[in-house]
């Protein structure tokens, strides 16, 4: 994708502590010593571990568009030097270019429907910024304009070995129907450190939650029905990963409300092969698990947060498009295939009418 | 019919949205609508017609508005005779919006004019309503606008960054600084403030105004062994308590806030200041630049969308995130010797955004030129 010339990532200023950094242009190690969001911490890793060597070395711009146009472009021009390429890491709150360079988009964190629904509102009220980059990076967006489909080619980048992972907790699935409090309370009081006893299970199905899945009623449905089979399949166990978030709470109300607007009832026990997970599933427990492994991931989640040999090992994807188009597009398949090592089942899942859930 | 108001009638006729006159009090964008009528009247090449929600006001409504400086009789006097006494706008007549555009295809032939695009690039400054006020219909805006004009080189590049397709129908619309005749005589019977050696600073205390570079730059040896102190003129913003609180003692000292300044005090502050600081991280124009340039007061200025373009070398720059750079910057503006050679080349440069110069892409475009 990049030459040996060395490639600019701009960060979303409002995720950094402006105090902490030097100045608008600043190389990429620096940011090592500044706190960071871990969207974007994961976000930033992944750019760097993907590009860095390839194309080296890597500085990082803050608020590029102060540099408009004249002095200030020429500016910015001399403190970049010979660097050809820009990743706008974005938020989806705003997306930067550079007039001088090629661009080329990276979103994170849009797994958030708040982001989500911005980043939806900029591409409808600029509806030429997105053509104008020469690539994506993991995404597949797409915009009509003009009667005119535009999406910029597509570019994997996936981690070459496990992001970080942290103890996980895993919490025995219940549900009160009258109740997301105390459906939320239970589940949190019976919270463990200890992973269930994959080895007792023949198949286990993992599902990263994200909020934006929890909003959307095909999904939420799909979700429940899973739920429903689990219950009495004892040889098979669902792993519901909480969206991420920071209070754990507001967390699993987001799942519990979400299966709940799904106006069907579902046993009210705790059941002993569904659990929801308070963060991404470590790696090696992945690779461990000697059954079948299933995989349904919504297009809100980002595939990028595991390397290719957890999708290597799975015996099913299931990928669940958001509805934004009707079936996926020749580069959405491509750079999945590419990703997962294999090319994954999409479902565009029935929505009841009233899941507006994108619309402002 | 006299041979002069024969020819009046020749003249092709404007119809210009005065919607932000009716505003009670002119900062930004009312100003700018002012000086723009101003400008036109001067330049006497049109027929001027006001309007306001696609309704007409009586010139003399207007121009007695600029005479009072202030919109609250005219948006009194709109009230009281919309719907019964002022008619329709004339659809044959070009229209054009010193503003975010609120009506399309109206009129035959529309312009809009764009001040920043900070609403875009950086929405998280802004509340929401700000933000979709200036955005919602943006794109719509463009797209129904015979031209476009732009308050500088640095809002067209922004906008034609974002929108590319509307770049060949772009004019610059330069602002220009026209203190009140009387403020020089004014000043001149008053003594000076009693502020010893102080740098004015524009902006109140929020997020794009960048107040807090300055804030941090405070205990840096360049800074703090000054005798320079810091007025800060403008109102007082989102945070102005909590962002006094996290100084010391001595640094709450070296910043006095003035809230709110009318016309004349900022004037009277600028002329005794030895010169401006505007540390902004983004702006479309940056008129208080070009108001401190024009009493000869060199800026100190963030490297930053219009600030180049409109201070030119009449001032020192600065990363607008570096506070290093902050810092030298204001060690090399405040030696006497700096600011005694930027101070000519802060009048030369800010004599050339004149009337004329505001009024001809206008007249421009109604004559198809």
């Amino acid at each position: 994708m990049f030459g040996p010339e060395p490639i600019v990532l701009s960060l979303p200023a409002r995720e950094l502590p402006l105090a902490a950094i030097t100045g608008s242009v600043f190389e990429l190690d620096a940011l090592s010593a500044v706190p960071l969001p871990a969207d974007l911490r994961m976000a930033v890793e992944l750019i760097a571990g993907a590009y860095h060597g390839v194309a080296a070395p890597i500085r990082c711009v803050v608020r590029p568009e102060m540099f408009t146009h004249g002095a200030s472009l020429n500016w910015l021009r001399q403190k970049l030097g010979d660097a050809t390429d820009h990743i706008c890491v974005s938020d989806g709150v705003s997306i930067k270019l550079i007039p001088h360079l090629r661009n080329h988009l990276f979103t994170y964190g849009l797994h958030a429907q708040r982001r989500q629904l911005e980043f939806k509102k900029l591409m409808r009220r600029a509806p030429e910024l997105l053509g104008q980059y020469d690539s994506q990076v993991n995404t597949f967006h797409r915009i009509a304009a003009d009667g005119l489909a535009v999406e910029p080619a597509a570019n994997l980048a996936m981690p070459s070995r496990a992001f970080a992972a942290a103890g996980v907790w895993y919490y025995g699935f219940y549900l009160n129907p009258h109740s997301a409090e105390d459906s939320a309370e239970r589940m949190l009081d019976w919270g463990d450190l200890v992973a269930p006893p994959f080895a007792d299970f023949r198949e286990i199905t993992y599902i990263p939650l994200t909020e934006c899945v929890m909003k959307d009623g095909g999904f939420q449905r799909l979700v429940f029905e899973t739920i429903e089979a689990t219950y009495f399949e004892p040889k098979s166990v669902l792993l519901l990963r909480l969206p991420p978030g920071d209070d754990l709470t507001v967390r699993m109300k987001w799942v519990v409300e979400g299966i709940r607007a799904v106006s069907l009832r579902l046993p009210q026990a705790r059941s002993a092969n569904i659990f929801l997970v308070g963060s991404d599933l470590p790696e090696d427990l992945l690779r461990q698990f000697g059954g079948r492994l299933s995989l349904v991931l919504h297009q809100s989640f980002e595939y990028w947060r595991y390397t290719p040999g957890v999708y290597a090992q799975a015996n099913k994807i299931l990928y669940v498009l958001d509805g934004e188009w009707k079936r996926p597009t020749e580069c959405a398949k491509k750079l999945l295939r590419e990703a997962f090592g294999q090319m994954p089942r999409f479902l565009l899942p029935v929505r009841p009418p009233e899941a507006e859930w994108l619309t402002e | 019919m006299t041979s002069e108001a024969r020819a009046q009638n020749r003249l092709p006729k404007l119809s210009i949205d005065v919607g932000p006159l009716l505003e009670d009090h002119w900062t930004g964008i009312p100003v700018f609508t002012r000086r723009l009528v101003q400008a036109l009247l001067l330049h006497g090449g049109l027929e001027l017609q006001f309007a306001f929600r696609l309704t007409q006001i009586p010139a003399a409504a207007v121009l007695a508005a600029i005479r009072a400086g202030n919109g609250t009789l005219l948006r009194s006097e709109f009230e009281r005779n919309a719907g019964k006494r002022y008619p329709l706008i004339d659809s044959s007549v070009p229209l054009l919006f010193p503003s975010v555009k609120e009506y399309f295809k109206v009129s035959r032939r529309e312009a809009s004019t764009v001040h920043d695009v900070s609403t875009l690039v950086m929405p998280e400054n802004h509340d929401k309503e700000n933000v979709d006020h200036h955005m919602r219909h943006l794109a719509r805006q463009l797209a129904t606008d015979d031209l476009v004009f732009c308050v500088s080189d640095a809002t067209r590049a922004a906008l034609t960054l974002a929108y590319p397709s509307i770049a060949d129908k772009t004019r610059i619309l330069h602002q220009y600084v026209d203190w009140p005749e009387n403020f020089p005589a004014m000043e001149r019977n008053l003594p000076p403030p009693v502020l010893g050696r102080y740098a004015a600073v524009i902006g109140t205390v929020e997020p794009r105004k960048n107040l807090e570079l300055l804030m941090r730059a405070l205990d840096r040896p360049e800074i703090r062994d000054s005798d320079i102190r810091f007025v800060v003129i403008g109102k007082q913003g989102w945070n102005t308590g909590e962002f006094m609180e996290t100084l010391n003692p001595a640094d709450r000292e070296r910043l006095l806030f003035c809230g709110f300044a009318t016309e004349f005090l900022k004037y009277r502050l600028l002329r005794h200041a030895e010169f401006l600081v505007f540390p902004s991280i983004y702006e479309g124009f940056g008129i208080p630049a070009l108001e401190a340039m024009s009493l000869g007061k060199p800026v100190l200025a963030a490297m930053t969308s219009s600030f180049p373009e409109v201070i030119g070398d009449a001032g020192v720059y600065f990363d607008p995130l570096s506070v290093t750079e902050f810092a030298a910057a204001f060690a090399e503006i405040s030696d006497p010797q700096r600011l005694a050679e930027l101070s000519p080349k802060a009048l030369a440069r800010a004599a050339t955004f004149t009337w004329s110069r505001m009024a001809e892409p206008v007249v421009q475009w109604i004559r198809g030129e």
